[in-house]
């Protein structure tokens, strides 16, 4: 990439070097700074076609690559497939990257006209990595994807729906856990778009230790039992921050946000947060989201039951100190408590799972793959192929080949074996012949309150649908605007009264509705 | 220049300028190129010339007033403590006594920790839960139960503020004892003959010799605190209620998580602009003039 | 020398020893304890029983998963990037030694070229070199992909040359400038009397100038190595395996977990800054042994 020429037509100026007076020195710095300017303008200017072609080449590529980290699978050296063998790179994130390597090396021993490659994209950098890889036209064949940024591959008509080629996948739908479904389901074309990676919730979690030396004997079942039992566990010293509420830390669709109002909508099956047309419907006094910020504010503030640590605690954090029991009461992703149940965590063998105080609902996490549309345009044998590695790492497999009838869910089973993270098809927690899959999570969660919290998820980002303009507010809505206000509230910067809670609301609606206007589609 | 200068002029500054010059204009250059794009990784079909109106959205983005905020107020904070406490760490280490090698060494210790560690010393030390801050508070009776510094605005500051100068106070006291250590001693003696004090003598010597290199130590500082990511990355996110969120913060922002290289560049740039007046500022007021050599 | 003065001395020592030392000794003092000692409250100071599992988790991680994997099922959560540890720490210290030549040898020719040369477009070519580091590293950090990746025909995208190069261009500039402000301290008196006796500029520069500007040479030393030691943003960007990474992005993967073990990461900061440790003390004192012998005021 050649540089421009033009940045080196500088304007000869009469600098005086630098032993002379230094007053010299400051003119020569304002002649500097005209330099750097102009360098940059006639750059700019030059704007030529060098920098276009440069531009669309390197362009997002570079972004794609330079976030890349080309992990090699355990065998060795990533080795150019032999003619007839296709290649199918598996996009994922950095979490259990050695057991996803280690299944890719199993399905490559199985399969001997379709290897996998595993290409990790960084955990922090996943979204851009990838995202630059499509725009470049290079993107992985198939990739891991969360709900939000699914809706926006398939707008950009970068990811496509399996369904379209391939509708026998449909079959796999029925056994997905019903409040999950919404999420495999392209909203546009009614298509199911992929297979499931993994799906949890972020259920409610105590601490039954501190329960027994409270003399409790059973989880609380509503809110007036959780704030009654947090209240004698402080009064008797137990613990003196019973109720750990955290937000998340990821975005807006956080558990502080979520897993309360959702516990509280008593008679209310939804939406909560928008109507059909995407207009605010939160922010309203009878609201289950001002029901649930009022109760979060008067157990923090008033009955002093809970503290605003968790506000801003990061997931490693809520995990560490859910774990060593600096709360009582928590509600954090289902895969955690694996870690911090098992040892070296303190209080392992002492936490359990529970229902969700109020209606049991809380609220869905799940992530799925795509494939990209780059890999059907390289023909039917590509897309067979992607077909075939996203049934083995999603579906049901024999020995790496596709087996609906009869196959198992080979990765799905490791991941919940290995990792405690647990799987969201329905014949994986019934079918005896994945007995397995209850036995081995039995040391850190009773495997049938497990099952009800699944039956139980709702899925909030189809709450009730989900918009063209999703991506744009995952910015700047939510992290710019509704998550610093809603922290605010909740440390007590903006007032803890009835009229605070509906201003901050108001407030955050009052921004929805205007980048409502702004958007493109209208949508 | 004299004669057969010109071929040590190249010998002289070849090799610095060859690593230099190909990562200096070309990256310029296409930032600003870049800044000047309507570029949203998430809509690759609208890439188009835009002008300043990046500028413009960054101007008026809902982030910039309060971030200005909060960068202006760390950088009036952290400057001139790191300017003036490295200043007088570099004087006690150029004092002649026993140990001052050993402690020369050991000021530079906190610049071979990786930062990301340092932030996470820093934030576990203050940490709501488990941090040695709130347990030494307790222990003497000032706080009943742990405090969540983190989650407090100034508090969270003042944490960043310390972190930052733990981090960064040894190049500056580097730089200043590297300067102390070329003044000449004749300078001191003369001036003692002529009957002047302590405090004099520093003022008059010290300071003035010194001159050159508090520029140095003004503009890197203020650039470090400027540009400061990972401190505020790691320990606070932003902190509580986008409190902390320094305009570094959200030029990362734009660029990783919202993907919109146009803005990022140009929220970039529009550093680049502010520190290029601060340095001449600075020049200015420093009023780097000729240093009398000779008396 | 009166015992104010003493005190004061010992007093501002004392003050400076605990502020650095303070945060490194508690560093390792989590580093040897277990979890679960580590989140108790109140913290202890230090541990009753020293625990060394991640300083052998850096260094061995396979035996180390190993042996965390039988100790409680199948379930592990640590970080197995921490294998590539030990091999960028090898990676960091050769990119850091060439760096610091690079720097001592390019930066000195530069300055005193700047400062004893006059010559048309000198400031200007001075000027030059240091706008390349007043744009915040974010926004080139693309464009300094793409030259790495075009670098006249090669592309050494993930090689450590790649991050010589980078780290070259970034420390060279402010050492030239520090080189500057040093030199143009000193007079130059010695120096056109060496030339008048005949001597040439390269000749006078290492006979005469070299010696006497040894504090400045210690000082761009340093900072070049330092500066290359702890460089994470353009080293993470440049390579893309783990093979050719440096030190800080490992140890930042290490903390990118979502479960960041603390005692792990406080282990790897550790071990981490030890050469840079060693470094400086050898050069410190390397050089600064001749200053006395070379003062010529």
């Amino acid at each position: 990439m050649k540089k421009s020429k033009d940045s080196k037509k500088i304007e000869k100026s009469e600098t005086p070097d630098l032993l002379k007076s230094n007053i010299s020195r400051r003119r020569a710095i304002s002649k500097a700074g005209a330099v750097a300017i102009g360098a940059v303008a006639s750059a700019v200017v030059a704007g030529s076609g060098g920098y276009l072609f440069g531009l669309s080449q390197a362009g997002p590529g570079r972004v794609e690559t330079i976030t890349k980290t080309v992990t090699q699978t355990v065998t060795g050296t990533v080795t150019q497939p032999p003619v007839g063998k296709v290649e199918v790179t598996w996009g994922i994130w950095s979490w259990g990257v050695e057991l996803v390597q280690d299944n890719a090396e199993k399905f490559n021993a199985w399969n001997d006209d379709v290897s996998i490659k595993v290409v990790d994209y960084g955990l922090d950098t996943f979204f851009s990595g990838i995202s630059a890889a499509y725009t470049a036209g290079n993107p992985p064949t198939i990739h891991y994807s969360t709900p939000d940024v699914t809706y926006i591959y398939q707008q950009n008509g970068w990811a496509i729906d399996m369904e379209q080629y391939f509708p026998e996948i449909r079959r796999y739908l029925d056994d997905i856990f019903p409040g999950f479904r919404s999420g495999f389901i392209n909203p546009d074309t009614g298509l199911m778009s992929g297979l499931a990676y993994y799906g949890g919730a972020q259920p409610f979690m105590y601490n039954k230790r501190h329960l027994d030396e409270a003399g409790i004997g059973q989880p609380p079942r509503t809110w007036e039992e959780l704030e009654e039992q947090a209240r004698t566990i402080k009064r008797k010293g137990i613990n003196d921050d019973p109720i750990g509420i955290w937000y998340g830390s990821w975005g807006f669709v956080e558990v502080g946000i979520y897993d309360f109002m959702l516990g509280m909508a008593e008679g209310d099956p939804g939406p909560y947060m928008w109507d059909e047309d995407l207009n605010p419907i939160f922010n309203d006094k009878g609201s289950a989201l001002f029901r649930s910020l009022r109760w979060q504010l008067d157990m923090i503030h008033k009955e002093k039951l809970a503290s605003t640590k968790g506000v801003l605690y990061d997931e490693a954090q809520a995990v560490n100190a859910f774990g060593s029991g600096a709360h009582t009461f928590f509600w954090m992703p289902d895969y955690d408590l694996a870690f911090a149940n098992t040892p070296p965590s303190k209080e392992a063998g002492n936490l359990r799972m529970g229902i969700n105080p109020g209606t049991g609902k809380v609220s869905a996490i799940y992530r799925s793959y795509l494939v990209s549309k780059a890999t059907a345009d390289k023909g039917p044998r590509h897309l067979e192929a992607a077909w075939r590695v996203m049934q083995f790492v999603g579906g049901r497999t024999r020995n790496g080949k596709p087996d609906f009838e009869n196959g198992e869910y080979f990765v799905c089973r490791r991941l919940n074996n290995e990792k405690g993270v647990g799987p969201i098809y329905i014949s994986m927690w019934e079918d005896p012949k994945y007995a397995d899959i209850r036995e081995s999570i039995k040391s850190w969660v009773d495997p049938e309150i497990k099952k009800q919290v699944l039956f139980n998820t709702y899925d909030f980002f189809n709450d009730p649908r989900m918009t063209t303009w999703w991506s744009e507010w995952w910015g700047y809505w939510q992290a710019g605007v509704a998550r610093p206000a809603i922290h605010d509230l909740i440390l007590g910067n903006a007032g803890t009264s009835d009229d605070d809670i509906l201003r901050v609301l108001n407030r955050i609606a009052e921004e929805w509705n205007k980048k409502k206007k702004e958007s493109k589609t209208g949508k | 220049m004299q004669k057969g200068d010109l071929k040590f002029i190249l010998i002289g500054l070849l090799p610095a300028l060859s690593f230099i010059f190909p990562f200096t204009f070309y990256p310029i250059a296409y930032a600003a190129y870049v800044s000047s794009l309507r570029y949203d990784l998430k809509y690759p079909e609208e890439i188009a010339f835009a002008g300043f109106d990046n500028y413009i959205e960054v101007l008026t983005s809902y982030y910039m007033a309060d971030s200005t905020v909060a960068t202006v107020t760390f950088v009036v904070i952290t400057v001139p403590l790191l300017v003036l406490i490295s200043l007088g760490l570099a004087l006690l280490l150029s004092q002649n006594f026993r140990g001052v090698g050993f402690l020369q060494w050991l000021v530079l210790v906190p610049w071979a920790v990786p930062l990301v560690v340092s932030g996470a010393i820093w934030k576990w030390i203050f940490d709501a839960n488990y941090g040695i801050f709130n347990a030494f508070l307790k222990s003497l009776g000032l706080i009943d139960s742990y405090v969540p510094w983190l989650n407090l605005r100034w508090p969270a500051l003042l944490v960043l503020v310390v972190a930052f100068l733990w981090v960064q106070l040894p190049l500056p006291t580097l730089l200043f004892l590297a300067g102390m250590q070329s003044i000449p001693a004749e300078l001191y003696e003369a001036a003692t003959i002529d009957g002047a004090k302590g405090w004099a003598k520093f003022k008059t010597i010290t300071l003035t010799w010194l001159r050159p290199f508090m520029l140095i130590v003004a503009v890197y500082s203020t650039l470090m605190a400027i540009w400061t990511f990972d401190l505020v990355y790691v320990i606070t996110a932003g902190g509580p209620g986008n409190f902390t969120a320094v305009i570094s913060y959200y030029t990362w922002s734009e660029m990783f998580t919202f993907l919109n290289f146009g803005r990022a560049s140009a929220l970039a740039f529009l550093v680049v602009l502010v520190s290029i007046a601060l340095i001449i500022a600075y020049f200015r007021a420093l009023r780097v003039g000729r240093i009398r050599l000779r008396a | 020398m009166g015992t104010g003065y003493r005190v004061a001395i010992v007093v501002a020592s004392v003050v400076v020893a605990f502020w650095v030392l303070f945060p490194i000794l508690w560093m390792f003092s989590i580093s040897i304890q277990t979890e679960p000692e580590i989140h108790s409250a109140p913290p202890s100071l230090w541990p009753a029983q020293p625990n060394y599992f991640n300083y052998w988790f850096i260094f061995d991680t396979s035996s180390a998963i190993e042996a965390r994997l039988q100790e409680s099922g199948r379930l592990t959560f640590l970080p197995a990037v921490a294998r590539w540890f030990p091999n960028a720490l090898v990676n960091s210290v050769i990119v850091g030694l060439i760096i610091t030549g690079i720097n001592l040898i390019a930066a000195t020719l530069a300055s005193y070229t700047f400062t004893r040369i006059r010559f048309r477009g000198s400031g200007l070519l001075f000027y030059m070199s240091v706008a390349g580091r007043l744009i915040p590293p974010v926004a080139i950090v693309v464009p300094y992909y793409i030259i790495i990746q075009n670098f006249f025909g090669l592309n050494l995208l993930d090689t450590l040359i790649a991050v010589i190069l980078v780290h070259a261009a970034f420390t060279l500039p402010i050492n030239i400038w520090i080189l500057n402000t040093y030199l143009l301290a000193i007079p130059s008196d010695i120096e056109d009397a060496a030339r008048v006796d005949g001597y040439g500029r390269l000749e006078t520069l290492f006979k005469v100038v070299l010696p006497v500007i040894k504090p400045g040479l210690v000082a761009i030393g340093i900072i070049s190595f330092m500066v290359s030691w702890g460089e994470f943003f353009f080293s993470f960007m440049v390579t893309q395996t783990q093979l050719s990474r440096t030190l800080p992005v490992i140890v930042g993967f290490m903390a990118a977990q979502p479960y960041k073990p603390v005692g792990i990461l406080m282990a790897g900061g550790l071990v981490a800054m030890l050469p840079a440790l060693v470094i400086i003390a050898i050069f410190r004192r390397y050089l600064i042994r001749g200053l006395v012998a070379g003062a010529v005021r």
